[in-house]
């Protein structure tokens, strides 16, 4: 109900009860035409009219009043309730008057505020979670607001840093970089920069800074946001550490290359008069002559072995071994390294056992798998004092076997870790060290990766050894 | 006598093969660059060219290709000397119209089978 119809009932109310009296006083006026009895009647019924009219005439005024007092007294007490801070209350009055229509617009009020509070909370929540640290501060570079992350970082509170100026946060040496780059705003939308924050305690942090230029009720603030890179930064230097350690390899192995092809000029000479002059090319030749000259021959020989050995290694290492792919018969291979032993089993009265298919073709490097070879079969006779070495070639699935077993001295438990190891000679007591170069193994294995396989040992000492090379049928990349 | 022209820069490999092959009854034609062996295969006709890889100037893959280009019928033999740091390079070497490849260093008990080979 409106107050306006409010007011008129009240109004009508105040009409009622005069009216009532009137038509009382109407009543005396009408008792001379009435007997007393008659009279006494009607004078009852004016006073009981006249008690009536003012019982109910009261009780409008009062209802009517109290229904507009009411709300206002509840809005009232709400503003105040709401002005402590309480957003949650609400006022809530039914009336359907103005009264009512104002609290509930006064509720409305309070929820939007409350909604924007809330907003405000939850970006200030996300500015504090933020992983970094955000800054806000005036040209001059006061602080006007920091997030958790930015107090965190440099073992401050956020409030100890609002009002710093954010000079006070970098080492000094870097004061006029960080002004320099304030000013490219001006004319760049964002600058980004790296810079050394400090710490309260002093110490020092490498940071990644965002800045931007953001206009707040007619100020410009700049906005910064700064990521620690301690993590990047070591990162970086590791990786810049390891770079030049590779490049360092590279040209190692690139100078030991071209070294060792100037080796080998010389040896060609050696290598190839010597053969000359025990062939009886040159003249016939005494026995004391043929024995020197074939100590020559032999050194020169292992010579070779060793600069070729240390090429290949530095080849393998630098990544510039290239391979020559083709399809060839293993079966073949292994007969012509067998071949090329067999003075030197022989000599050592050892009996050979080979056991492979009459063909065996495979797809890879034949000079590559001939050199393994040769080495297993050379190592295998080199530690071989009697008994045998056998040889097998087998073919499972996609994969190819070629074993050497020998009855020589074997390894012992302790040294098999060393095996495969560049330089390294396994010695054994009581019995002479072997002419070699300690690459051997080393190189084997590292050209059966490059051929996409592998050498695996097995020894038991004092028994013998048998070294596994296992390649793909078909090379498909080391 | 057959002749065999020996292209090779390196003096004392040069005394090498050419000792080895006089020894053994062939004429040989000495050559130290690969231009002049290109213009002396053309001139002489060799039964044989024994050709180092690495050469000054131009490379012996290069004299081939060349000697190859001139000749009418291409079956004079032409047999490259490799050095072993240039080894995986047998493609090349074929690919370049060599007819096979010796490497150094040459091992004067199988040279001459080797080169005999190519000779029939």
């Amino acid at each position: 109900m409106h107050i306006r119809t409010k007011l008129l009932i009240l109004f009508l109310a105040f009409i009622i009860i005069p009216a009532a009296f009137i038509s009382a006083l109407n009543l005396s006026n009408a008792s001379s035409y009435l007997s007393g009895a008659q009279l006494a009647e009607m004078g009852r019924l004016t006073v009981f009219l006249i008690i009536v009219t003012a019982l109910l005439g009261a009780f409008v005024a009062i209802s009517v009043s109290k229904s507009i007092s009411d709300p206002i007294h509840a809005l009232h007490k709400g503003t105040e309730i709401i002005g402590s801070g309480n957003l949650d209350y609400k006022v809530g009055t039914p009336a359907n008057d103005e009264i009512g229509q104002l609290s509930r617009a006064f509720d409305q009020m309070t929820d939007n505020l409350k909604r924007l509070e809330e907003e405000t909370q939850m970006k200030g929540m996300l500015l504090d979670a933020a992983a970094d640290s955000i800054i806000v501060h005036d040209l001059e570079g006061k602080i006007i607001y920091a997030n958790q992350k930015a107090g965190e970082l440099r073992g401050y509170a956020v409030k100890e840093l609002l009002g710093k100026n954010i000079h006070n946060l970098v080492v000094p040496e870097r004061v006029r970089l960080i002004d320099n780059r304030i000013k490219d705003l001006k004319t760049n939308s964002e600058v980004k920069f790296e810079s050394i924050h400090m710490r309260k305690d002093g110490t020092n942090f490498p940071i990644e800074v965002n800045a931007r230029l953001v206009d707040w009720q007619g100020q410009k603030l700049v906005l910064r946001v700064g990521r620690d890179i301690t993590e990047r930064k070591r990162a970086e230097e590791k990786e810049l550490e390891l770079a030049k350690t590779r490049e360092l390899d590279r040209l190692k192995s690139m100078f030991i290359a071209s070294m060792s092809h100037e080796l080998r000029t010389p040896l060609n000479s050696i290598i190839g008069f010597t053969g000359i002059l025990l062939m009886g090319m040159a003249g016939e030749l005494n026995e004391e002559q043929k024995k020197q000259l074939a100590m020559v021959k032999s050194s020169a020989g292992h010579l070779l072995t060793l600069i070729n050995d240390v090429i290949d290694v530095s080849k393998i290492e630098a990544e510039k071994i290239q391979l020559t792919i083709e399809e060839f018969d293993l079966s073949c291979v292994v007969k012509e390294v067998l071949d090329s032993f067999a003075v030197a089993v022989e000599e050592k009265a050892l009996k050979l056992r080979a056991e492979m298919p009459d063909k065996a073709v495979v797809k890879s490097d034949e000079r590559r798998t001939k050199q393994i070879i040769m080495n297993l079969v050379s190592n295998a006779i080199k530690f071989t004092e009697k008994g045998e070495i056998g040889i097998r070639v087998e073919g499972s699935g996609a994969w190819v076997s070629i074993t050497v077993k020998d009855s020589g001295i074997g390894i012992k438990e302790t040294d098999m870790p060393k095996l495969f190891k560049q330089f390294s000679r396994i010695m054994v007591e009581g019995q002479p060290l072997q002419e070699g170069t300690g690459l051997g193994l080393y190189l084997s294995q590292k050209l059966a990766r490059v051929l996409g396989g592998e050498i695996k040992a097995a020894s038991e000492f004092g028994k013998g050894s048998e070294f596994t090379l296992t390649l793909p049928l078909e090379y498909k990349g080391g | 006598m057959k002749k065999i022209l020996v292209v090779e820069d390196n003096e004392k490999n040069m005394y090498l093969m050419s000792f080895i092959l006089t020894k053994s009854g062939y004429e040989v034609i000495k050559c130290g660059s690969g231009e002049d062996a290109v213009e002396t295969a053309i001139k002489e006709k060799p039964d044989l060219v024994i050709m180092d890889v690495q050469l000054p100037g131009i490379d012996g893959l290069e004299a081939t290709k060349r000697i190859r280009a001139s000749e009418a019928d291409g079956k004079l033999p032409i047999i490259a000397v490799t050095s072993y740091a240039m080894t995986g390079d047998k493609e090349r070497v074929l690919a370049a119209g060599c007819n096979g490849y010796i490497e150094k260093p040459i091992n004067p008990e199988t040279f001459l089978a080797e080169i005999q080979r190519y000779l029939k």
